[in-house]
Formats: C-alpha cells, structure tokens, sequence
C-alpha cells in the first residue's frame, strides 16, 4: 500500500508495480509497490500465507512453473526490463537471478558437480573454467576450505549448514547480480544460521539480496530495508531498524511486537 | 492378594483374540500356498529340466521303443531308426510324442527374442509417455482421460490384445517393399519403393509389439510414480539455475527415478515372458526345428568383398525378428493341451514348467538387487 521513494536517486533495480498474482481463481497478492534498490539487503517479513514468498518466487519466475499460477496486473521490472512480457526468457532471466530454497537441497552428486550445476546447462564444458568457477564460487561461499580435498564426494555427506552454503555457491557461480533467498536458515541450527548470516553480510557488496524470513531477530541483524507484508498486500517497508522500533503502521507495530499471530 | 489390572475374558477380548489369530491365518495360507507351489513344481520338473540337452537342445518328437527283453529306448527320430535297426527281431512296440523330446532352447530363445522387443518397444514409449504426463502436461481434464485410458488398457484381458496384435501387427503393419503383396490394405508409392500395409506376418516383431501393449500400463504407472516421487525441489532448484525443463529432467529428474523405472521394467519382462495369449496368434510356433538365426541364406559368391559378407550378416540378424518362433508359455500350453496326455508329455511340461519359473524368479531377484543397490547410490 504505501511505498516509500527510494531514498537515493539511483533508480532501484528491482521495481515491483501494481502487481497483483493469483493461484487460479485465488488472489495472493494485491497492488504491491515495491522498489528495490541494488545496495541493500531486503527482507521480506510476515504471518504464514502472507505472499511474501509469492512475491519472491516471482522476480526470478520460477513460480512460472507452478501450474495455475498468474499475473493478474501489474509489473516487476529488473533494470526497468519488464519480466512478464513475451521478450523475457525465464531460462535467460534465472541465469542472472539466483535462487536459495529454505531446504537445503543439493543434487545427490559430487560437490563440484553441484557447484558448477549452472554453468553445465549454460553449456561450459572447459574443464578449467568449470574448475575455477567451483573454487571461486565455493569460496565466495565460505565453503572452500572445508570440501576442497573432497570436492568429488557426494554434496549430501555434508552437514545441514555446508549443504545449504554450496546451494548458495551453486547459486553464485553463475555471476547473479541478484540473490533470493526463500528462508535460507529455516531448516537450519543457530551456528549454521550465524555463518549463513555472517556470509551475506560479506557479499552483501557483491549482490542485492532479498531475503524472505520468519526470524524477525535474523531481519534486524542482517536487513537494511524491511518489507511487511499482510494477507497479499505490504503494510509497511522502510528502513528496518524504523520498521521495528518507530512502525508506523499499527498492524506492523503488533506483528514485530509479538501480538499478531 | 487384589489385582485390579487383571485381564476379564470379556467379549472384547475374545475378539481381539480372533482378529489376530484369523489374519495370522490368512498369511499363513499364502505362503503355505507359494511354497507347495515351487515344491510340486521342483519336485516333478527338476529331475526332468537336469537331464543333458534339456536346456541346450531344440524340441524334437520323442520316441520309446520298447524290446521283448524289457528295454526300454528314450531317443530322437533319427536315432529311433539305428536303434530299430539294432534290435531286428527283438524290437516290440514304439511310440512317438510329439513335442516332448529334445530340449527347450528354441522356446528359450523365442521368449527372449519376444522380451527383448517388447521391453524395448515399452520402455521407450512407456517413458516417453510417463514423462510427459508428470512433468510437461498441466493438471486438467485431459490429464485425467489419459490416466483412465492407462488404467482401463491394463484391465483389457491379454486375449484381446492377441487379437489385437493379429489385426495390427501381422495384418496391416506397414513395410518397405518393392513388390507389394496382394493382400495389402493399401499400397503408397514412395520414389524408389513403396510403404505397404500388408502386415509384418506372425514374427518376433509382431509378438514383440502386441506384448508392449500388455505391459505399457504397468510401465507407465510405474515410471510415473517414480518421476513424482523425485523431489520437486530438485526441478525447482535446476529451473532457478538457468535449466530448461529437458535438461533438468535429463540431469535432475530421470537420473533418480531410474532404479524405479528399471525395477518396474524387470517385473514387466516376467509379466511379458508369461503371457501366452498375446503371442499365440502373433509369433508363436508349436514347433520349429531351427533357430532363428539359422536361415538358409543364398550362398555368397567365392570371390564376395567384405561388405558382401557384412550386408549378410546384417540380413541374418534382422532376419531373426521376422522369424516366428517358440516360445516358453505356449511351448507349456501345446504340451499340456494339445497333445495326448502321457508320463513322457507330462515330464516335457514340467521340466520347462521348472525352467520357465527359475527363469521368472531370477527376474524378480534381479529387480530387489538392484533397486538395493541403486537406492543406496542415489540417496536424498
């Protein structure tokens, strides 16, 4: 409902418009006004049901793959690039938007299988090249020293937390401007969580993260700009600390306090 | 001393009692079932199915002769004459039983000739189909037609699809030929050739074909279930990262659904080697005294290049699935019911009757090892 102008006048690079998507005959989301801007971490927060994965699983179109899935109106522009219009590949699109899933879910195949899953359908056969993406990736993840003697084992020997830092190395190994992350820490301990957070605090330069999360703790710890969202539509974003300790909404204000279940 | 947790025999009680003590039964009397079943048969037919040449040998008529001093002579044809011969005046009576002599391996190689075709021909339309239904094709209407349609084809009983098989395959088929036979439905005239649908005759591709159709529902259902039970995550995981669907069925999706797939397909293979009907009016023999392979072909020429010597080669190997052939279930059914009944016949049937069930046994085992196996290697 309310969206805020970006603060800065760069033109923020993902633009949600007025959009509304439905699940058949069944609205989730209504008139969102959203836009993003590329140095700031984004969380999205909210009750179970609330859309916010919807609006999520948008910007890269994998909810495309859902079957009676539809936009109803509205746009989300990336680089003031329509994503809904017949020009746009999702195939392209996703190259250059990743995605982290809140189970952790590796292929059952090696580890440098895994990490270099993207670029293998992008069609890179070079073995070098492969090779190095996997070590730069797996770096970049904060992975590296843990597997590199055992990049040829299974990824599923690995602990929760790894297994869901190589689907964020798989992820960025194909060079995204732009990472989702659908609850990335849901499934996971709190040591794994920190390191999880830890790790987007360091690539934070790197990537515009958008982060869905029922930990409104985590929110604070690791979100510049925060989104609420209510039954399909935002109440409230801003700047997360005001979000959380000057809410200008009184809905916003008991959802962060605890009262709306 | 009072005890107030003792059980009273209460009618309740009494039932529980009788529950478990009539479904114990039940089981019971299935295994007791399947056990005297492999006992009958190993008890009449291995003694037969261990003597020389059963397993190696082609089926021939056997004949007994007897001698006024008591012998008695087990032997083929041509050696019924020697012994005759041999016995001069003291031969007394001979008979012959058609089918009951020799060993099995035309049938043997009949049915795997027929299994091969048919899994083949099953697998890749089978899979074909599951895939399509469970990844691209959108939950509708449609959808659900083609799921009953696959339903209702494996209630179609297999003499149906004997005659089905009859219609289709050995009577209208299509074929590449220069000379169209008379009896063609239609002829269309390609360039250097002509596509005639005059039927493939009774052969092992015909046979092969028609007993596709019986187990194509099975491997349908079956690949499908296997597709759907590979997490969707996966899929969603390898769209997100710049996949096609193809390649994230081919990378992601059919990779872990293959142990499935493939148990599936060994139990389609017992199930195709079982059936008679389907092959009765398709490829079976009563009897063939060749196999399939061992067609007289015109002699090459002393002086034959090497590529005169590979076109035969390739001639005598598709030749094999234009032959009919024996083939085991029918093999069983001509001795059981086509032929008068006797001690020897019965040894005849029982014997491959033993076989045929060692045969479909190991099939089974084959599909519990290695669905173990595989699990254990792709594990989510």
């Amino acid at each position: 409902m309310t969206a805020e102008a970006p603060a800065t006048s760069a033109p923020p690079i993902i633009s949600v418009e007025r959009f509304n998507y439905a699940y058949g005959d069944h609205q989730v989301l209504f008139n969102v006004d959203l836009p993003i801007r590329s140095e700031d971490v984004t969380a999205f927060i909210g009750p179970s049901g609330c859309g916010k994965s919807t609006l999520l699983r948008s910007i890269n179109r994998i909810n495309d793959l859902v079957d009676s899935a539809r936009v109803v109106s509205g746009t989300i522009k990336v680089d003031g690039v329509d994503l809904y219009t017949p020009e746009v590949d999702p195939i392209a699109l996703r190259r250059q938007i990743g995605m982290v899933f809140q189970k952790y879910n590796p292929f059952p195949r090696s580890i440098f299988e895994n990490a270099v899953y993207g670029l293998r359908v992008a069609g890179v056969k070079d073995k070098a090249e492969l090779m190095d993406a996997a070590e730069r990736s797996l770096k970049a993840a904060a992975l590296w020293d843990e597997v590199k003697d055992r990049l040829h084992e299974l990824a599923t020997g690995l602990s929760g937390g790894q297994q869901q830092r190589l689907c964020i190395a798989r992820a960025i190994a194909l060079q995204p401007r732009i990472l989702l992350m659908d609850e990335p820490c849901a499934a996971l301990d709190p040591i794994a969580t920190a390191r999880i957070e830890e790790l987007i605090h360091q690539l934070r330069d790197r990537y515009t993260f958008v982060i869905v999360t029922h930990n409104m703790e985590q929110a604070k710890r690791i979100a510049d700009r925060t989104a609420f969202f209510y039954k399909g539509e935002i109440v409230e974003v801003g700047e997360t600390l005001d979000l959380f300790t000057r809410p200008k909404n009184k809905l916003t204000e008991d959802y962060v306090t605890g009262r709306l279940a | 001393m009072n005890n107030p947790f003792a059980g009273d025999n209460s009618s309740i009680q009494r039932r529980e009692t009788l529950a478990r003590w009539l479904l114990r039964l039940g089981s019971y009397v299935v295994v007791a079932l399947t056990v005297s079943i492999f006992l009958f048969i190993t008890v009449k037919g291995l003694p037969h199915a261990l003597k020389p040449g059963f397993l190696t040998e082609l089926t021939s008529t056997l004949h007994v002769i007897e001698s006024n001093d008591g012998q008695v002579f087990k032997t083929n044809p041509v050696e019924a004459d020697v012994i005759k011969k041999q016995l001069g005046d003291n031969f007394r009576s001979e008979k012959t039983i058609s089918y009951s002599g020799g060993g099995i391996l035309g049938p043997i190689v009949g049915t795997a000739l027929l299994v091969i075709v048919s899994v083949t021909v099953a697998l890749f339309l089978g899979v074909c189909c599951a895939i399509y239904l469970s990844e691209y094709a959108k939950k509708g209407k449609f959808l659900e037609t083609v799921r009953l349609a696959i339903l209702n084809l494996a209630g179609v009983p297999s003499v149906v699809f004997g005659l089905f098989g009859l219609g289709a395959f050995v009577l209208t088929a299509p074929v590449l030929t220069d000379a169209p036979a008379d009896r063609a439905i239609f002829v269309i005239p390609l360039f250097f050739t002509n596509l005639s649908f005059q039927g493939w005759d009774t052969c092992v591709l015909s046979g092969g074909f028609t007993l596709a159709f019986v187990i194509l529902p099975v491997i349908i259902t079956a690949s499908e279930q296997c597709l759907q039970a590979v997490p969707q995550g996966f899929r969603e995981t390898s769209m997100a990262l710049g996949a096609t669907r193809w390649q994230t069925i081919w990378r992601s999706v059919l990779p872990f659904a293959t142990p499935g797939i493939l148990t599936s397909t060994i139990l389609g293979i017992a199930r195709a080697a079982g059936e008679t009907a389907p092959i009765m009016f398709t490829a079976a023999l009563a009897f063939k005294d060749k196999l399939p392979w061992q067609k007289d072909l015109p002699p090459l020429p002393a002086d034959a290049g090497m590529f005169a010597h590979w076109e035969q080669s390739v001639q005598r190997f598709l030749g094999v699935f234009t032959e009919s052939v024996q083939a085991l279930p029918y093999h069983i059914y001509t001795l059981a019911a086509k032929i008068p009944q006797n001690e020897y016949s019965e040894q005849a049937q029982y014997g491959s009757v033993f076989v045929f069930l060692i045969l479909v046994a190991s099939l089974a085992a084959t599909s519990i090892w290695l669905r173990i196996h595989l699990r254990k290697k792709y594990k989510w």
